[in-house]
């Protein structure tokens, strides 16, 4: 979809049609970046990232509106319901993208151009919203593709056509390929998608492993993944992130967000049923310095306590001491089903977790609080006023 | 050093103190059996600093002394002797001789002072127990204790004393095995330690004669059981073993009784479908009289039928097949009781004919 969330929001409000809008969070919380500009606002040089003062610069008249997640929600669910008429293999990619596999519906639908002049039709007439399709011999080819045009775009690309559209465009472009490996790709003096697909596979074997043979396979136009309709439903991790609304460099402060953090986090992996082993936070400093770090534990958790720890041990043994935390983000990775899990003894938090998730389903999500996260330091719970804490990981499919 | 012993009782000591030498240690001496000659034996010692062991045999002592030898070749040594009297005689220049029929065998010694001395344990509790009972105890506790050395206290086995009852209880925190049996003791105070259960399962190895005493003598942190003439000095754990009785329910909702083989031999059967499968899971289920086991895998899929004694509600509830296996190797009694209280709490296991022992088992989620 083209700038989905700005298109979304111009139908609900259609007094803001042909207007330059941007889609942002609010400023006062620093969330003040760019989510989406529509078209009108991307012509004046505004990016989707940018903060808001800037995009301010290049387009004063733009007009600004808060993401409304569940009405994106909701529209999403109904494209890819018209995406499911065409074809029962509809594979979810983020909430504005799908692959959907057209062989054998020839006889129903006609070639998968007139399938697809017939699926952005509907969009438009029933959605409201403009997409871009791109149609390809492999998910890589497509995706790539319905980039080549935008708004409103449709794109044929045959095994024929890579050479000539795909590989002169910059390595960067090539989906898999994210801002590390293309800068690496570029010391090598690999420039275009075409330079990577002429390199010798064991050249990139040696540097990059066999992540470097499949991103050449990619650049070839070779994928061989099937579009799969159910790949959203194995949730593989759950986490939650949060910008302060001032950098915190006491470690008093950082404790109380992190133990927030891992409460939401173990509360939306009980909801899902599931139990992670992996542990991760993400920090990110006042001058954008980032990390992002991991452990492993010896048994799978859904409960704070151990969560809290692994990240505090985490942040202390990787943060340095000085520097002020904009940023902070924990998940829990590794996922497994809660059943078929062996119950242990001595330990508290199951039976304690039981009762407070039943108070929970049954009176909300801040019905129930640490004392903690009322002090002024505590932050989740205040920005969770307008995101649903509480969210099952199952809310994709 | 100088002494005549045969084949048998240097065998017999070589093997007793072997679980107490670690032949990794880096400290050369503890790799080592110090043999000492006095009156009319010849003792064997043994430590790893963790824990120590003694043990005495009769010997001919014909010059007495000490000396210190490799534990790895000596007992090699003497696996291989021939079934005859057997010199050993300390060399002044640090050598052992070792002598039978017409042949001998020469193996250097290390220096004997610097073997450390055992701990002299002089506690506050004083036990003896019939030999018999205690490895019985041992044998139906400490198979169920954690192996996993992050949790240390856990990989011990909780000796409770109090007024004539001793009990014994371990745990790896997904079940728990409880024996209790009752003693002469006179002190009044009630106490309790944990043991490394590898330390009390070598000790019930070592117990030749049931009708034997084992004398315990416990301090703060160490204790000693002295069974005939081996004697184990070992390391208690320091810390405060979780409280086990808030953890056994005291009602149940569903009590069946069923023969234990006849139990057994189904779970043994059923079981052979969750083999590979990560969780080890078989289903039961229990209904108008009848528990149903149930398993299935990739491979294939089973169940089995047999008939219990039951009262209460019906319950369906999965249980890691291993740990109810473990339990049929220790129990004798011919009936079984399980109590339940539904399927996310724990089953407990219960002799009929006994009510010493107690084995609770935490189900699966399922």
């Amino acid at each position: 979809m083209n700038a989905f969330y700005a298109s979304v929001t111009q139908v609900l409000e259609p007094e803001l049609k042909g207007k330059p809008l941007l889609i942002a969070g609010d400023p006062e919380k620093r969330h003040g970046i760019i989510l989406t500009a529509s078209y009108e606002a991307k012509k004046r040089g505004v990016k989707t990232g940018m903060p808001i003062w800037e995009a301010k610069m290049h387009c004063p008249q733009a007009i600004l509106r808060p993401p409304n997640f569940a009405a994106f929600m909701d529209f999403s669910n109904r494209v890819f319901a018209i995406l499911r008429d065409f074809s029962p293999l509809v594979e979810p990619f983020s909430i504005d993208e799908a692959f959907v596999e057209l062989t054998g519906t020839e006889k129903l639908w006609g070639s998968p151009l007139q399938a697809a002049q017939a699926i952005k039709k509907r969009i438009k007439e029933e959605v409201g919203i403009l997409c871009s399709v791109g149609i390809g011999p492999s998910k890589v080819v497509a995706k790539m593709a319905a980039g080549l045009q935008k708004p409103d775009g449709l794109t044929l690309l045959t095994e024929a056509d890579i050479p000539r559209r795909l590989w002169p465009l910059p390595i960067g472009e090539l989906f898999g390929v994210g801002k590390r490996m293309e800068q690496h790709l570029l010391n090598m003096g690999i420039r275009t998608i075409g330079d990577l697909a002429q390199t010798p596979p064991k050249l990139l074997r040696q540097r990059f492993g066999v992540v470097g043979v499949t991103l050449r396979e990619l650049a070839r136009g070779q994928d061989s993944s099937p579009v799969n309709p159910s790949s959203l439903d194995t949730v593989k991790s759950v986490g939650h992130q949060i910008t302060l609304p001032k950098d915190y460099s006491l470690l008093k402060e950082i404790k109380v967000v992190l133990l927030e953090l891992a409460e939401a986090v173990s509360r939306r992996a009980r909801l899902g049923n599931y139990l992670g082993k992996t542990v991760s936070l993400s920090v990110r400093g006042s001058d954008f310095s980032g990390i992002h770090r991991s452990l492993t534990l010896k048994e799978a958790t859904a409960y704070p306590s151990v969560i809290y720890e692994t990240a505090l041990k985490l942040f202390q043994q990787h943060w340095p001491q000085e520097l002020p935390v904009r940023l902070l983000g924990v998940s829990l990775g590794n996922l497994v089903r809660a059943e078929g899990q062996q119950l242990s003894l001595f330990e508290p938090e199951p039976q304690l977790y039981q009762a407070i998730d039943r108070i929970k389903n049954k009176f909300g999500e801040k019905s129930l609080l640490r004392g903690s996260f009322l002090l002024e330091e505590g932050v989740f719970y205040e920005a969770g006023k307008k995101q649903d804490v509480g969210r099952s990981p199952h809310y994709l499919s | 050093m100088k002494i005549t012993a045969s084949k048998e009782n240097l065998l017999f000591g070589v093997s007793a103190v072997q679980k107490a030498v670690n032949a990794k240690n880096t400290l050369p001496i503890l790799t080592c059996i110090k043999l000492e000659a006095k009156g009319d034996h010849l003792s064997f010692t043994a430590t790893d600093l963790e824990v120590g062991i003694q043990c005495k045999v009769p010997a001919g002592v014909i010059e007495e002394g000490v000396c210190v030898v490799p534990a790895r070749y000596f007992s090699e040594i003497v696996r291989k002797l021939p079934d005859s009297v057997i010199t050993l005689e300390l060399i002044h220049d640090g050598e052992i001789i070792i002598q039978y029929s017409n042949s001998e065998l020469n193996l250097k010694t290390m220096p004997a002072d610097e073997f450390p001395q055992l701990p002299v344990v002089d506690g506050e509790y004083k036990l003896s127990i019939e030999a018999g009972k205690i490895k019985q105890m041992v044998r139906q506790t400490a198979f169920a204790c954690s192996t996993d050395e992050s949790r240390p206290l856990f990989t011990g086995v909780l000796c409770e004393i109090e007024n004539n009852e001793i009990r014994m209880i371990s745990t790896d925190t997904h079940r728990l095995a409880l024996k209790k049996e009752y003693i002469q003791n006179k002190q009044k105070k009630s106490f309790s330690f944990i043991v490394p259960a590898k330390i009390l399962t070598e000790m019930a190895r070592l117990i030749q004669n049931d009708e034997e005493f084992c004398q315990m003598n416990i301090s703060k942190n160490l204790a000693t059981f002295v069974i005939e003439n081996i004697q184990i000095v070992c390391r208690l754990f320091d810390g405060q073993f979780p409280n086990y009785q808030q953890v056994i329910p005291s009602q149940y909702t569903l009590k069946v009784k069923t023969k234990t083989k006849l139990f057994q031999e189904a779970v043994e059967r059923i079981s052979l479908f969750s083999l590979d499968s990560s969780s080890n899971t078989i289903h039961l289920k229990i209904e108008n009289n009848i528990l149903r086991l149930f398993s299935q895998s990739e491979l294939g899929q089973g169940y089995e039928e047999i008939p219990i004694a039951g009262e209460g509600d019906p319950v369906d509830i999965a249980f890691n097949y291993r740990y109810l296996l473990d339990v049929f190797r220790v129990l004798d009694e011919e009936e079984l009781t399980i109590e339940f209280t539904g399927p996310l709490s724990p089953g407990i296991i219960r002799p009929v004919e006994n009510n010493n022992f107690l084995y609770l088992v935490l189900p699966v989620r399922c």
